[in-house]
Formats: structure tokens, C-alpha cells, sequence
């Protein structure tokens, strides 16, 4: 510590705190100043500890902090020229109501606290300096006791220099039904309750205490009030006005999660009109609620309880009211339970939510990027309003394969025709793909795998029809890299398991039953070209089925898988266990018995992210190469396959990676932790 | 615990925001450090929901089939 008064007037002259102070004034507390220096993360002065001298900021930069329940809140920062500790001398406390922390190293003036009062009654300097500390208490409050708990130092000190604080005494109206509102309230002091005044009687709605917030919805939505609020002992509110609230959720992604989570809690959600409930039981008796949206094809699944509240979203029972009804219904107490599926619903677009009348949320730059590159590489195009001509094709050409009659001829042909395949492969493979390449089959091949394609797609939407689904949609486009057709079964999510599994395998049956034709065709044509043309179709045939049946991509193989186990959204829920459960279980010693299923899922995707990388270098190597030569120097021919097999690897490991982020941020939405503890 | 008191909880659930993240971590340590005695019904009430927490959109099921595969 050096004793520095000389310098000390010039710096005290641009302290805005000190500006009412006369020079004299100035003078006599630079003369009583001394200069102080402190390291990083030295404490200045300590919440509760005795201490009345005040500092100024030289240089570097502090954190005023107080303390929490879990820690210590940062409130402010500061900087050089800014004050502290004089809030004890205005307050004629003796006892700090904050901790002042070095965030780098720093130069202070100390100021002597005998001096500094003495001036703030000479030159009537109370009133400016009470203003700030007020302003400094405001702070304190908005970070220490409310849901604004999470904003930044920088944002809770706007806030704070904006509010207006009003009194309200018992009995008084704070804001009433039907008016408009552009402002909301921090109840710093006393309780308040909510009424709905709709009706002829008010009926109460909820207590408000220290802390809460209240008026947020119409300000987020600019929709009139939807409830009164009377305060029913004497308030002291803090008036947050709604230009001051949206700067803040602009920049404070936190808040607008808090704020439209609390406007959700105290709705009264309504069911979007059109929406259907479907139930289908189990084979072990459970039931399972579908929501089906036709107007957009889209379903969500619903526990019973889920089941409950959407039976209950009738735009006039609060969360509240359902919340209690599911405890009496199935004493279930599980509120969280309730704002979690009112939320979701509410993503999702199944329910009708006051809509914010805010700016749009504020996705990041990553999803944004993520979001842009998937809709570029799984672009399609689509064909709408198809079910009569799925309808059509069932009724006249597709049942018949579901009669006795038809499984039976299809076996045979599929079994038979396998058969004839194998026959004529150990007998004369070399012969047939001998008089295939001399014949150049190529050609010939194409508009066969077309037209196989085709009957793939037609194949899954005529079983859809045969589980009571409707097929609405159906297009093409490309699916990273690959240019696709697809067709929409979404609706099968309404049908049981094993309708599920017939709508997923009905493209592959069509494929084994073309490949058993055409291996008949190949044992029995007399012509070597047609046997040879038909053999390499049927081996074309089967190599598809077996690369259908791939359970890693979302292709025929997941579907029966997903819907063989009774587990939607498989891909995700195991590499979302992967990510959030695994390093906990294995932390704990927790036993993986029962998750042996996410273990080898995972274990899959990484092999297959391998195994897809080096196919790339083999079909490389074999049919790129040569071209690749042609117009680049020799020696970087090899490396061009490299370089082809760590991109395709690189895009698989991506969309692994994405579903994982996507199913724990899933996790992460929910109300109750599900993540597993340590 | 009486009906009454149940409803004190939801509702303080409902607009207490550090209430809820407190019950996000620990439903009964929160319910416990804000005074709310809860007996063995209402504790079995308490954690019989889990499964709720499955309820989700269903991904669309779109059959495809890429010229690759």
C-alpha cells in the first residue's frame, strides 16, 4: 500500500458518483486517499465483514458478487473510474452487503469512510448516492430472489437503472382483466392474488409471493390481460416495462426460456380443432395414445397420463385445475409431468398457445447450419393427396397378396425362386456374368432397377393400405448423396405392431418376389443372355434386400427393428442413452445388463461409420480411380480416394453426432431431470 | 397432507420458477425444503410419472429406397 494524495484529486474528478461534490470536497478526500494495488481474484471486500471506507477503480476490472444459495451471483462488473463500497456509508451500515472481487489485477483508490460521509452530507450528495444504491439493491433482488436469476451482470444492471417501483396497497388493483399491458412486475415485497373476472363470480387463480413475477403474458403476446391481480397484503413491485424486457431477451436466451416457460405454466391451453386421439393396446396389454394432426400428417405418442391432460385441454382448465385432477384421477403428482406435455404439444403445434408477439426464438448458429445442410442433403420432392390411388391399387391388384392364395404364391416364388438362384450360381455363376458383360447388360439393368424401385415404394404403400393406414404422400429426391424415391407411412403409427412390421417389409417382398422370378427366368430361359440378364437382376435383388435390411440407417431394416421392439424413435433413444447415460452408469458401477440393446446400437454406428469409409475406398479403387487419373498427376490419385472415404466417414460420424445433440437436448427440455445421476 | 395443501404445492410449482428447477433436480428434496410434508401416498404420487415424461413426437415414417442402397 502507497499513500499517492497528489494524484488522487484528478482521478476522484471523474467519478460520475462524486460529480455533485464541490472541488474543495474532492480535494480533502484525495488527501485522505490512499492507493491500493490487488491481485487477481483477491477479495477487495467481503459480504457481512466490517468496513466503511470506499474504493475507486484505477484500472483492471472487479466483480461485485453476493451470495446465493448454491454460490456466489455476480452482479455487476467493474471497471476504471467506477465506485464501490460506499453503499454501507449511505446506509450508515457498517457491515458489507456485497463481495468486491479481483477479476485481474488492480490499481484502487482507497477512499476513508469518515471523510466520504462527512462530504456526502457537506455538499447534500445523499440523495444521487441513495439513488445508486437503491439501484444496487434492485440489482441485488433481481439476481438473488427471482427468475431473472440467470441473467448477465451487464443485463441485470440495465435492468435495474430501468425499473420503476410501485407501491401498492392491500386491496389495490394492480392490472386488471381485459385491459391492455405493456409492462410486467417483480413483487419485491408482500403478496398479491390472481382472479379470473371473466364471469359473473371472480375465481381465484393463484398466489403470487416475494419474487414472483406476474403481467409477463400480455406483454410476450400484446393480447389484453387475461386475469386480475389485487394485492392483498401491502406490495412494493418492481415495474419492468416491455421494450426493457425484450432488449433483455434478445441478448439473454435464458430469460425467454423463463418467461415463455411461466406464461405456459398459467395458460389455459386448447386443443388445436381437428386433431384426433387414437389407442391402440399392446401385446402386453398396455395401451398407447397416438395424436394424429391430419391436416399436417404429423403424430405424437402419449403416455396414459399424457392421454389425460390432452383429454383436458379444453381452453379452460388451467394447468393447475389438470394437475389436480391427475392427482385425483390416478393420484399422480406430477406437475412437471403436465408442463412438460403441454410444452411439447405446444412445439409441436397440437395445441393452441397464445402466440408471443416477440421476435422469433433465436436458434444458434450451429443448428442453424446443422438445419440448412439437412434440408440440402435430404431434399425431396412430394406428391401429395396419393391415398385414392393407393386405395385403388390395394382394392384391385395389392389385397390378393394378402389372401391365403397370395402368401402362399408368394412364398413359393420367393422361396422357390432363391432356390433357382443358388442352383444356378454354384453351376454356372462365371458362365452368367461372363455372358452378362459381353452382352453389356448395363443398359438393360437400369430401367429394371428402376421399375424395381418403384414396386419397393408401391409395395410398402399397398401393405400401409392392408393395415387400415392412409398413404398421403409420396416423391423423390436424394438422400445424402443418393438419389431416392420414398413414399409416407406415417400413418402406420396409428396400426399394431405387427401391421407396423408388414407396412416395413413390404418393400422387401416385393424385392424377394421379383429376384424369385427372375432366378426362375434365369434356370429356365433357353436364351444364355436372358438367363444371364435375369441372374444378375436377381443378384442384384438380393444384394438390395440385404443393404435394406441395414437397421444403422433410417431404411426398411430400422423401421422393423424400431417397431419389433416397440421402441419409436429407436435411433435417437439409443445414441441419446450413449451420450447422457452411459459415463454415469459406468461411473456409478451401475450394472449395463439392461441397456445392452444401446451398447450394441452404438457399437454398430461406429462400425458401420468405419465399414462405409473403407467401401468408399474399395468402389474407389475399382471405378473412380481410373477416371480420376485422367485429370490429375499420378501420385495424387491415391489420395483422392482418401480424401473421398474420410468425407463420406466424416458426413456418417456428423449425423450420428446430430442425432445424438438433438436427443439430449430432448432429455435435457424435460421439467425432471432424466439424465442419470451419478 | 390435505387436498389444500397439494394444490399450495402445484400452484407454487406453477409460478415459482427456482421452485421448479429445485423439484427438476429432486422432486421430494424440494417438496421437503419448502415446508411441504408429504405422506406415503402422496410420495408414491410423487414418483409414479416417470414414464410420462416418454410422451413425444413421432418422427415421420418415410419408406425409402435410394438408388445406392
Amino acid at each position: 500500500m502507497t499513500s499517492t494524495p497528489s494524484f488522487a484529486a484528478p482521478i476522484l474528478a471523474h467519478v460520475w458518483q462524486l460529480r455533485s461534490f464541490s472541488p474543495d470536497t474532492l480535494d480533502t478526500l484525495a488527501a485522505n486517499a490512499t492507493r491500493e494495488t490487488a491481485a487477481r481474484d483477491d477479495v477487495v471486500i467481503r459480504e457481512g465483514e466490517a468496513g466503511i471506507d470506499a474504493y475507486v477503480v484505477i484500472d483492471g476490472r472487479l466483480e461485485v458478487q453476493i451470495e446465493g444459495k448454491s454460490g456466489p451471483l455476480p452482479i455487476a462488473v467493474l471497471g476504471a473510474g467506477d465506485l464501490f463500497g460506499e453503499v454501507a456509508i449511505v446506509a450508515g451500515a457498517e457491515r458489507r452487503t456485497a463481495t468486491v472481487v479481483a477479476l485481474t489485477p488492480v490499481t484502487l483508490l482507497r477512499l476513508d469512510g469518515a471523510s466520504f460521509a462527512q462530504a456526502i452530507d457537506d455538499d447534500n450528495a445523499r440523495p444521487e448516492l441513495e439513488a445508486a444504491a437503491e439501484r444496487m439493491a434492485v440489482g441485488r433482488f433481481i439476481k438473488s430472489a427471482t427468475l431473472l436469476g440467470d441473467l448477465s451482470p451487464g443485463a441485470v444492471a440495465h435492468l435495474s437503472e430501468r425499473v420503476r417501483i410501485r407501491h401498492a396497497p392491500a386491496g389495490e388493483i394492480v392490472i386488471r382483466q381485459g385491459d391492455p399491458g405493456d409492462e410486467c412486475y417483480l413483487i419485491r415485497h408482500g403478496e398479491l392474488e390472481v382472479v379470473d373476472a371473466s364471469g359473473d363470480a371472480e375465481r381465484h387463480l393463484a398466489n403470487l409471493r416475494t419474487g414472483m413475477l406476474f403481467g409477463e403474458a400480455a406483454l410476450l403476446t400484446g393480447a389484453p390481460r387475461n386475469a386480475t391481480v389485487r394485492a392483498t397484503t401491502d406490495a412494493e413491485l418492481l415495474v419492468l416495462r416491455r421494450d426493457d424486457v425484450l432488449a433483455a431477451m434478445s441478448t439473454e436466451g435464458a430469460l425467454a426460456e423463463h418467461l415463455v416457460a411461466l406464461m405456459q405454466a398459467r395458460s389455459r391451453p386448447r386443443r388445436k380443432p381437428g386433431v384426433e386421439l387414437h389407442d391402440r393396446t399392446t401385446a402386453d396389454g398396455t395401451t398407447i395414445w397416438t395424436l394424429k394432426d391430419p391436416a399436417r400428417g404429423t403424430y405424437f405418442r402419449l403416455s396414459r397420463e399424457g392421454a389425460f391432460v390432452w383429454n383436458h385441454l379444453d381452453g379452460a382448465h388451467t394447468l393447475r385445475d389438470i394437475t389436480m385432477d391427475l392427482f385425483l384421477e390416478y393420484k399422480t403428482l406430477a406437475p412437471d409431468v403436465v408442463m412438460d406435455v403441454v410444452r411439447h404439444l405446444a412445439r409441436e403445434e397440437f395445441i393452441e398457445l397464445e402466440r408471443l408477439d416477440t421476435t422469433a426464438p433465436v436458434r444458434s448458429r450451429r443448428r442453424r447450419f446443422v438445419d440448412s445442410l439437412f434440408r440440402v442433403m435430404e431434399y425431396t420432392f412430394s406428391l401429395n393427396g396419393c391415398d385414392r390411388f393407393f386405395n385403388a391399387l390395394y382394392q384391385r391388384i395389392g389385397r390378393f397378396a394378402f389372401t391365403r392364395t397370395g402368401i402362399v404364391l408368394t412364398l413359393a416364388l420367393a422361396a422357390g425362386g432363391f432356390a433357382a438362384f443358388l442352383a444356378m450360381a454354384q453351376r454356372s455363376a462365371g458362365t452368367l456374368l461372363h455372358a452378362a458383360t459381353v452382352a453389356r447388360v448395363g443398359m438393360v439393368m437400369i430401367p429394371l432397377v428402376v421399375t424395381a424401385i418403384i414396386l419397393h415404394e408401391l409395395g410398402h404403400g399397398v401393405a400401409a393400405k392392408a393395415a387400415g393406414a392412409r398413404v398421403d404422400r409420396v416423391g423423390f429426391g436424394w438422400f445424402w448423396f443418393r438419389v431416392m424415391l420414398f413414399v409416407d407411412t406415417s400413418d402406420a403409427w396409428l396400426a399394431n405392431r405387427e401391421q407396423r412390421m408388414l407396412v416395413d417389409a413390404g418393400g422387401i417382398l416385393v424385392n424377394l418376389v421379383l429376384a424369385g422370378a427372375a432366378g426362375y427366368i434365369a434356370l429356365l430361359a433357353p436364351n444364355l443372355t436372358v438367363a444371364a440378364v435375369a441372374w444378375v437382376f436377381a443378384l442384384w435383388s438380393y444384394v438390395a434386400v440385404l443393404r435394406n435390411l441395414n437397421p444403422l440407417l433410417e431404411y426398411d431394416g430400422y423401421y422393423l427393428l424400431m417397431d419389433a421392439m416397440e421402441r419409436p424413435n429407436l435411433r435417437g433413444k439409443s445414441l441419446g442413452w450413449i451420450a447422457t447415460g452411459l459415463w454415469p452408469a459406468l461411473r456409478s458401477g451401475a450394472s449395463l445388463r439392461g441397456h445392452r440393446f444401446e451398447l450394441l446400437y452404438a457399437l454398430g454406428a461406429v462400425v458401420y461409420i468405419g465399414a462405409i469409409s473403407a467401401w468408399t475406398l474399395f468402389i474407389y479403387h475399382y471405378t473412380a480411380q481410373g477416371w480420376v487419373a485422367r485429370i490429375v498427376p499420378p501420385q495424387a490419385v491415391p489420395y483422392f480416394g482418401r480424401v473421398f472415404a474420410v468425407g463420406v466417414g466424416g458426413l456418417a460420424l456428423f449425423r450420428l453426432c446430430n442425432d445424438i445433440w438433438t436427443e439430449r437436448a430432448r432429455l435435457k427440455a424435460h421439467s425432471r431431470h432424466l439424465l442419470p445421476k451419478g | 397432507m390435505s387436498r389444500d395443501a397439494v394444490a399450495d404445492l402445484v400452484e407454487r410449482y406453477l409460478n415459482d420458477e427456482a421452485f421448479r428447477i429445485a423439484f427438476a433436480r429432486d422432486p421430494e428434496a424440494a417438496v421437503a425444503a419448502e415446508g411441504f410434508e408429504l405422506d406415503g401416498d402422496e410420495l408414491a404420487a410423487l414418483h409414479s410419472t416417470v414414464s410420462a415424461h416418454d410422451d413425444q413426437p413421432l418422427k415421420p415414417r418415410v419408406s425409402k429406397y435410394s438408388f445406392g442402397s
